[in-house]
């Protein structure tokens, strides 16, 4: 359950490659713009190294909204730039669930009532769905992409998406300690 | 009759049903020739005594086609073939039920030296098996060995066991079958008679062959069942040898008509044999299933055979070869037959490969719900549950935790936490380096060259080869490098004061012994990794440029 060594080369490589398209060092940035931009890479280059899952494809697409993004974009993905982003702008399209919000309520309160009818045993089971539901709709606005799925698959990604996440963390962890040691070497 | 011509041998019979049919002994004849070249590649010096057999037992044959008509009429004339039709009989009935008839096969032993009475000599048994089984079973294996086993331990027995049988009794009684029977093995069998004669057991040829009659007799009843599968017979025998096609045709037509010629009673009998082998298989199975371990040991005589048969391959490889063809061809048309032929075939390719299940199995315990609807909700359940199992295994802490909603609260918290502990690295990131030009190449090089004056030579191989190896060093440098940045990094918010903190850190750090040792680690680490970055697009240039020598300009090109 580990992401493999070469995924995080891959990462690092594409990491390393975003601060090289973005240039940072030429402009002039606040800290905080230049946490952004890092952050920005690290995310294109995880998604771009881990092709293929829902997620990365919303990362990438969420990234792309941004017009200012696209030319770090393209400098991360490379060739497979036009494939994926195309893609990503259909899996978008499509991902979306449009639901009218009238609907809802209306059978919410319809359960209200059945259940209210129930006895407190039903009661408790209903309150624990209700609370399980309110996590799926948590996990669902944290996993990106996640908005559209549903529940066996928003797992998957769950699960898809933590184990890259661990990597993306691990690698940039080391990568800051590196930094900090040169840094102190060279002072 | 049958019986008699193997009995009394090569000589006498043959000469008399020469004369008997003409025409069909042309083609015979062809054939002859044609196996005394096959004897001679295979290296054989009895070779004209092989062909008096072959023909022998073509000639056998071609009255057999011809003289059906009389045979069915005259029951009373095939006698005498009773014991062969019971065998073959037997064999389908075995060969259907096939892999795990221990029972059959230890009479085998007994009455094969015992009841003498003929069919195999005691000691040339072994060498026979061998021989005989090795082109026929090649490919198959598993189910056409055991089928040997299985004839030969019903040839002896079959005279006895036959009343014992009532199912088969009417079998007895339809002669035109052991007839095609005995025909089909004949063609189909060439290049046994040439093993024999180079085992120099002339005396066993009878039995062989007539063994072998038996055994391809299966093939025979299974062509029969289907034209379709005479077809495809005929097509497969083609490369062997083209007479063959014109044999099976022959023998195709000879078949319609004793169908035809004896009408009811011949065709009838076929048509029971097929319906017997249905019966017969599940008959097999179901005493079978219980006893395992016979069964097991059977698969193991079977693959002693199988050794064997191997063992004897190099030693006739074009006999095999052509022979090699058939089996095969044997099982496509069983595949291809019809239902009920496909349900034999499934039944005998069952032990060597199960058949495969690509759909879920869903079982309802008692009291739930069977409709398809819940029992795909039930799959779905149970699916998310094993991902609520995975990720309990991921998220640290969130094993302990019972109920779905506060695992999914614990899920939730670590993939914030992830995120979180990204942005304070990339925060971090940009307060280690304040201008961002992450000339990390240059840092870096520069640094392995300081390194590599403290560290050992022989890190350099080891690093180069498993990156892993850096990866599992990093635990270990943890308390060491790691006391300024990872003490921050266990907090999941981003700590501006970091810097300040960093540095306060770092200046304690020196002091240590092991810092700079563990540092000249790190960059061997980062070393490996960025070696093998610029292995990514460059596979040749990294030595050079990883020992320090160029220029730092070139390695920003790479990247």
């Amino acid at each position: 359950m580990q992401a493999s060594n070469s995924f995080k080369r891959g990462f690092l490589k594409k990491l390393l490659m975003g601060f090289q398209v973005g240039d940072f060092s030429s402009r002039n940035m606040t800290l905080l713009e230049r946490k952004r931009a890092i952050k920005l890479s690290a995310d294109i280059a995880l998604a771009s190294a881990r092709e293929g899952r829902i997620w990365s494809r919303a990362i990438i697409s969420n990234v792309l909204k941004e017009e200012k993004n696209s030319t770090l974009v393209r400098g991360i993905l490379g060739k497979g730039f036009d494939s994926l982003t195309t893609k990503t702008c259909l899996g978008s399209f499509m991902y979306k669930r449009v639901r009218s919000k009238k609907i809802v309520r209306s059978s919410k309160v319809h359960r209200i009532i059945r259940k209210s009818s129930s006895p407190q045993r039903m009661v408790a089971s209903a309150i624990a769905k209700r609370m399980e539901k309110k996590r799926i709709q948590k996990l669902k606005s944290i996993v990106p992409g996640g908005n559209s799925l549903d529940g066996l698959s928003l797992l998957d990604e769950t699960v898809d998406y933590i184990i890259y996440l661990k990597a993306q963390v691990d690698v940039m962890r080391r990568l800051t300690n590196s930094v900090q040691c040169l840094n102190h070497n060279a002072v | 009759m049958e019986k008699e011509n193997f009995s009394v041998n090569d000589n006498s019979p043959r000469l008399s049903y020469a004369a008997s049919s003409t025409p069909n002994w042309q083609s015979s004849s062809a054939m002859d020739v044609q196996l005394g070249e096959l004897n001679c590649a295979s290296g054989q010096l009895p070779s004209c005594f092989l062909n008096l057999n072959w023909e022998n037992s073509m000639d056998q044959n071609v009255p057999f086609e011809s003289g059906l008509s009389s045979i069915v009429s005259s029951p009373a004339a095939s006698n005498a073939a009773v014991p062969t039709e019971s065998v073959v009989i037997r064999e389908l009935i075995g060969r259907l039920g096939s892999i795990c008839n221990s029972g059959e096969i230890s009479p085998r032993s007994q009455t094969l030296g015992g009841s003498g009475s003929s069919y195999i000599g005691g000691n040339n048994n072994s060498t026979n098996t061998s021989c005989y089984s090795t082109p026929l079973n090649s490919p198959p294996k598993l189910n056409l060995s055991i089928m040997d086993h299985q004839v030969r331990g019903n040839l002896p027995i079959s005279g006895s066991s036959m009343p014992s049988h009532p199912s088969l009794a009417p079998f007895s009684a339809d002669p035109g079958f052991a007839e095609r029977a005995a025909k089909f093995s004949c063609f189909s069998n060439r290049n046994f008679g040439g093993l024999l004669g180079q085992f120099g057991l002339p005396e066993v040829d009878l039995p062989n062959r007539y063994a072998r009659r038996a055994e391809t007799d299966g093939f025979e009843a299974e062509m029969q069942s289907s034209s379709a599968l005479e077809r495809k017979f005929n097509r497969l025998s083609r490369p062997s040898t083209p007479d063959n096609v014109e044999l099976c045709n022959a023998h195709e037509e000879s078949s319609i008509s004793g169908q035809n010629i004896g009408g009811e009673s011949a065709s009838k009998g076929l048509n029971e044999t097929n319906g017997r082998k249905r019966k017969a298989a599940p008959k097999n199975k179901p005493k079978d299933l219980p006893s395992s371990p016979p069964s097991a040991k059977d698969a193991k005589a079977v693959e002693d055979v199988d050794s064997n048969a191997k063992r004897c391959k190099p030693a006739e490889a074009s006999g095999t070869e052509k022979d090699g063809v058939k089996p095969s061809g044997e099982e496509n048309s069983n595949a291809n037959a019809g239902a009920g032929t496909q349900r034999q075939s499934k039944e005998n390719s069952k032990p060597p490969e199960p058949p495969k299940q690509d759909y879920i199995h869903v079982r309802a315990r008692r009291g739930q719900a069977t409709d398809s609807h819940s029992l795909a909700e039930r799959v779905r359940r149970e699916k998310i549950s094993e991902r609520m199992k995975f990720l309990q295994d991921l998220v640290p802490g969130c094993n302990k935790v019972t109920g779905k909603a506060v695992m999914l609260d614990e899920i939730i918290n670590y993939v914030q936490s992830l995120q979180r502990q990204v942005e304070f690295l990339s925060m971090k990131l940009a307060t280690v380096n304040p201008r961002l030009d992450f000339n990390m190449e240059t840092l870096l090089s520069k640094d392995i060259i300081q390194a590599r004056g403290s560290l050992p030579p022989t890190m350099y191989p080891v690093d180069s080869s498993a990156s892993t190896f850096s990866y599992v060093q990093q635990p270990q440098l943890g308390p060491l490098t790691g006391m300024a940045s990872n003490g921050f990094d266990t907090q999941s918010s981003v700590n501006p004061l970091d810097a300040t903190l960093r540095r306060a850190l770092s200046m304690q750090l020196p002091a240590m012994d092991g810092y700079a040792d563990a540092s000249s680690q790190l960059t061997n680490f980062w070393e490996d990794d960025l070696q093998s970055v610029v292995q990514m697009g460059f596979g040749q240039n990294q030595e050079t440029a990883f020992h320090g020598t160029l220029p730092t300009g070139h390695m920003k090109i790479e990247l």
